[in-house]
């Protein structure tokens, strides 16, 4: 069963320099129980969609519907306000209300909020909520004086106190320090399989979309460009955005060869199997993750599929060895075993797993698609 | 699911055609009352002024329609060049004193390292809670011609025979010092704004370059501070053409009037037995069109002079300037004024009120002064004295109320939505900052005049309400500004309307905001003069009507008395006020 289902959803805004689409049309359904999140960069229209579910903006088309209940739909003209939707949500700043306790805080939606309960039946919901997140001990303690992840915590606590159909989560954890991010990730993966509530999840940072989803849903530009599963997005993405936003990845030009069954590159002909729309001398970039390939000793003649380059730097870093390698122009990041390092100037072999690499068109829209990408995703870092 | 009980769903559908939210209902709710409030009376002035004498302005057409009161201004029969002339001197004088003075002072209080500032600084706000007719009362008895204590001890060391002199407070010049030493303190505080929010680092650029420290404050500190210096003598030239409580009290006696006391004449005088608003209404009507003009320069200035403003955000202090022995001079200097300003006069409205009728302080009378608590007395005996303080109250309370429940949901809309509507509303509110109180309140009697509402409580409220708008509506909105809009989105997520998340959430945090504004709006509206002496009528007497008919009759003890009464029940209010503000900054 679907508890979030969005179709066809499209917002706009009027900034100084006139209207802006900031959705343009975004489709997905959430299953219920589900951790889905929307990773993409700044000004990708995440947020805006995510706003949109909770009530907080009025989209300009489409359909939401959470659980049974349509909250907005253009056609027939609903819009259900934002305090009358099944939501829970923890922003950004975690917009803890500081002339209240962190009990107060918690109780408060269902002191004044529209999930009202018994006077008898505050203290132990609260008490509860604040439990799940280990916040007990600190329910008296006025909100101002709390840490950062405390903070986080309490804006959890008050987001499922009321038993949300739909949890949202918007970049929560973007403002804690490195360490605390890492803990709190784990944390918050662990609490919404516990209590079994459908999560949507707003974040720029790959690392946790790919820990913490079910599925993802990769936005560039006001759409979705792909969703699927963490594997998927990562091991076989679809769209040149995907393939350099999401991980780091390695290009090389190329056409397609007069055979049309390989891909004649500056390092010899790579055989791949090919797209459908690929035809005889047609220009394509391929991609592939520094994981995919596998580093060896140079040895011999060059085989097939291979490219033999020479060690231009190595990075250590602990679990992994980064390289940099040169072959005639091109530089590849590839990885290796820390512990059978090869040395700068080494002559090394790239074996290129066929079922590894992503062939795309090698035409301007790709490349101007692959650069943005690249440039989002370092300053995203 | 874990926690809690299912019960909690909310079910159904609730179609909202979006033209109709909430949200856009409260910010047309919040700008049509700004706009009955403001704009409303300013047009029912306009409609006044082509009405003839003896016509209501929104009586019917029928009655008369006439562009007699402007022929006759121009003509000059109604005196307008003599009125201009005089206010120009008069905001002129006036500038010439006070800004010298809230300068010097300014600066030796923040730039150079003269003793006890911090004291200085409590005192400098002692003159907010005095009402300016008590200066003006205060400084009759010092230098009135004949009577005044200070001219009768000159008078006395000089071994002179004359009856009067050689002061003489019942002229300009009275006029202009009074009025100079009363607005210092306000002058004050806004030119030491200005000199803090100069980035030092630009002071010590220069002196590194080679200039000493007089060319420095010539060649950089002054020229940078122009602007503001000058936005904030544009800002004063249009409150003292709105200052009416001393050009009443020692104008109208000199023969001297100015354009605030000229409505107020018009409008009190029955000419042949029929009222002249319409003559009264040109005056308000040109009062308002050059206070828009000078309040557009000052905008302007605002914004040029912000321009130069550097926010380092290193926490700069500016290097004092070593006074040495100077500094005592300069203790000396702010210490002048405030004997001159508070202590002076109020020592003899105190003398005053203790005695059966006024006797200057000389040593040939201290035998035989008149002491006597009759003054107080009386004021317990006097039937209508309850009543004129539960007015007072009912007024001023009231008045600080409204006033601030309209600002924080105008500066909420105007910051939140932002949509043209809530804009216009906000707008609207400087309106009111252009145009004097007394042509305020003119545009008020004129539209109520004749209503029902006219002689209740709630006109005299409504006009303070639309005077103190603008102040109160700055300061909601840079208070608004610093409140994430997160934690009013969290509330409505958590279930909460619209309302709700305003009265939970919104107002509680800008509780300390709001209580500031409420207790300005307290101290202002109990110390004003001109809005009570337009508007209230026999049934709506107030503290303010009070003092002046007794001032006007000749009984200052009895005045002063009632000053010495208003002046203690201000100050009590006021510092419970700052330690209630304490205590919920602290919370």
């Amino acid at each position: 069963m679907s508890m979030l289902s969005v179709e066809n959803l499209e917002m706009e805004y009027q900034s100084d320099r006139g209207p802006v689409r900031a959705v343009r049309g975004v489709s997905f359904e959430v299953e219920k129980g589900n951790f889905y999140t929307l990773l993409g960069p700044s000004g990708c229209g995440k947020t805006s969609t995510l706003r949109c579910i909770a009530g907080l903006e009025t989209p300009t088309a489409g359909k939401i519907t959470i659980g049974e209940e349509v909250v907005y739909e253009r056609a027939s003209r609903i819009v259900v306000p934002s305090h009358r939707r099944a939501v829970g949500m923890v922003f950004q700043s975690y917009a803890i209300w500081p002339h209240l306790t962190v009990f107060d805080n918690v109780g408060f939606p269902l002191v004044h909020g529209k999930n009202k309960v018994a006077r008898s039946e505050v203290r132990p919901m609260v008490e509860r909520a604040l439990d799940l997140v280990q916040l007990g001990h600190l329910a008296e303690r006025p909100a101002p004086a709390l840490s950062g992840g405390q903070q986080q915590r309490v804006a959890l606590a008050r987001a499922i106190v009321y038993e949300p159909d739909l949890l949202l989560l918007d970049e929560p954890l973007s403002n804690l320090d490195a360490k605390l991010r890492e803990e709190m990730r784990q944390e918050l993966k662990d609490l919404v399989a516990r209590l079994d509530i459908t999560t949507l999840y707003v974040t720029h940072d790959q690392t946790e979309a790919l820990a913490m989803s079910n599925q993802i849903a990769v936005m560039y530009d006001g759409i979705i460009v792909q969703e699927g599963s963490p594997e998927d997005v990562y091991l076989r993405p679809t769209s040149a955005f995907t393939a350099n936003f999401v991980g780091k990845t390695n290009l090389l030009n190329g056409s397609i060869n007069s055979g049309g069954d390989g891909v004649e590159t500056d390092h010899g002909v790579i055989n791949i199997p090919l797209p459908d729309w690929a035809n005889a001398s047609t220009s394509v970039v391929l991609a592939f993750r520094p994981e995919a390939v596998e580093v060896e000793r140079a040895n011999g003649p060059v085989s097939a599929n291979t490219i033999r380059g020479a060690v231009a730097s190595t990075s250590f870093i602990g679990e992994t060895l980064e390289y940099v390698v040169k072959a005639s122009e091109d530089a590849f990041k590839v990885k290796g075993d820390p512990f059978a390092a090869f040395q700068v100037g080494e002559e090394v072999d790239l074996k290129l797993p066929t079922d590894r690499v992503l062939v795309m068109p090698g035409d301007e829209a790709t490349r101007a698609e692959l650069a943005a990408a690249a440039q989002l995703a370092a300053a995203a870092e | 699911m874990a926690l809690g009980t299912p019960t909690l769903r909310w079910g159904g559908r609730l179609p909202v055609p979006r033209r109709f939210d909430q949200r856009t209902l409260i910010a047309w709710a919040a700008m049509l009352t700004v706009a009955f409030l403001v704009v409303i009376p300013l047009v029912v002035m306009i409609a006044a002024t082509f009405r003839p004498a003896g016509v209501f302005p929104l009586d019917p057409p029928s009655d008369g329609l006439t562009f007699a009161n402007y022929t006759e201004f121009f003509a000059g029969q109604t005196g307008f060049i003599d009125v201009f002339r005089n206010t120009v001197i008069y905001a002129g004088g006036t500038m010439a004193l006070a800004v010298p003075m809230a300068f010097g002072m300014a600066f030796l209080t923040e730039r150079t390292d003269v003793p006890f500032r911090s004291i200085l600084y409590t005192l400098m706000f002692v003159p907010f809670v005095t009402p300016v007719f008590a200066t003006a009362l205060g400084w009759v008895l010092l230098a009135g011609p004949r009577a005044g204590a200070v001219n009768e001890y000159i008078r006395l060391i000089l071994g002179s025979d004359a009856r009067s002199g050689p002061f003489n407070v019942y002229t300009m010049q009275g006029m202009i010092f009074v009025t100079a030493l009363g607005i210092v303190p306000s002058m004050w505080l806004l030119l030491v704004s200005v000199l803090r929010n100069m980035d030092p680092t630009l002071e010590e650029a220069a002196s590194t370059a080679g200039v000493n420290r007089w060319g420095v404050l010539r060649r950089v500190t002054i020229p940078l501070m122009l602007p503001g210096i000058l936005a904030v003598v544009i800002y004063f030239t249009i409150a003292i053409m709105e200052s009416f409580e001393i050009p009443l009290a020692l104008g109208i006696t000199a023969g001297v009037q100015v354009l605030a006391t000229k409505i107020y004449l018009i409008i009190t005088s029955v000419d042949e037995g029929r009222f002249a608003y319409g003559a009264a209404a040109v005056f308000g009507l040109v009062g308002a069109i050059i206070g828009i003009g000078g309040i557009t320069l000052y905008l302007w200035l605002v914004r040029r002079s912000s321009r130069y403003t550097v926010i380092t955000g290193k926490g700069y202090r500016p290097r004092k300037i070593k006074l040495g022995h100077w500094k005592y001079v300069a203790l000396g200097l702010v210490g002048l004024y405030l004997v001159i300003k508070v202590i002076m006069p109020f020592s003899m409205i105190l003398y005053a009120s203790f005695l059966r009728y006024y006797v200057p302080p000389l040593p040939e009378n201290f035998g035989s002064l008149p002491w006597t608590m009759e003054n107080y007395r009386n004021l317990w005996d006097y039937r209508f004295f309850g009543q004129m303080l539960v007015n007072t109250a009912i007024v001023v309370v009231a008045a600080a109320t409204i006033t601030m429940l309209l600002v924080t949901v105008v500066s909420w809309a105007a910051v939140r939505l932002r949509t043209p509507v809530a804009q216009t509303a906000n707008v609207l509110t400087f309106m009111p900052l252009a145009i004097p109180g007394v042509i305020m309140t003119l545009a008020f009697l004129l539209l109520f005049i004749g209503t029902p509402l006219y002689g209740t409580l709630a006109l005299i409220v409504l006009a303070f309400t639309a005077r103190y708008l603008s102040y109160t509506t700055r300061l909601m909105y840079s208070a608004q500004l610093q409140i994430h809009k997160e934690l009013e989105e969290a509330s409505l997520v958590s279930g909460l309307g619209n309302v709700g998340t305003l009265f939970y959430i919104n107002l509680r945090l800008l509780i300390p905001a709001f209580l500031n504004g409420w207790l300005w709006i307290v101290t202002h509206a109990a110390k004003d003069f001109t809005t009570p002496l337009l508007l209230a009528t026999s049934g709506t007497v107030l503290v303010a009507n009070v003092i002046f008919s007794r001032f006007e009759g000749g009984r200052f003890t009895e005045s002063a008395a009632v000053m010495v009464v208003l002046v203690v029940l201000l100050i009590g209010v006021v510092w419970a006020g700052r330690r209630w503000i304490g205590g919920e900054v602290r919370s």
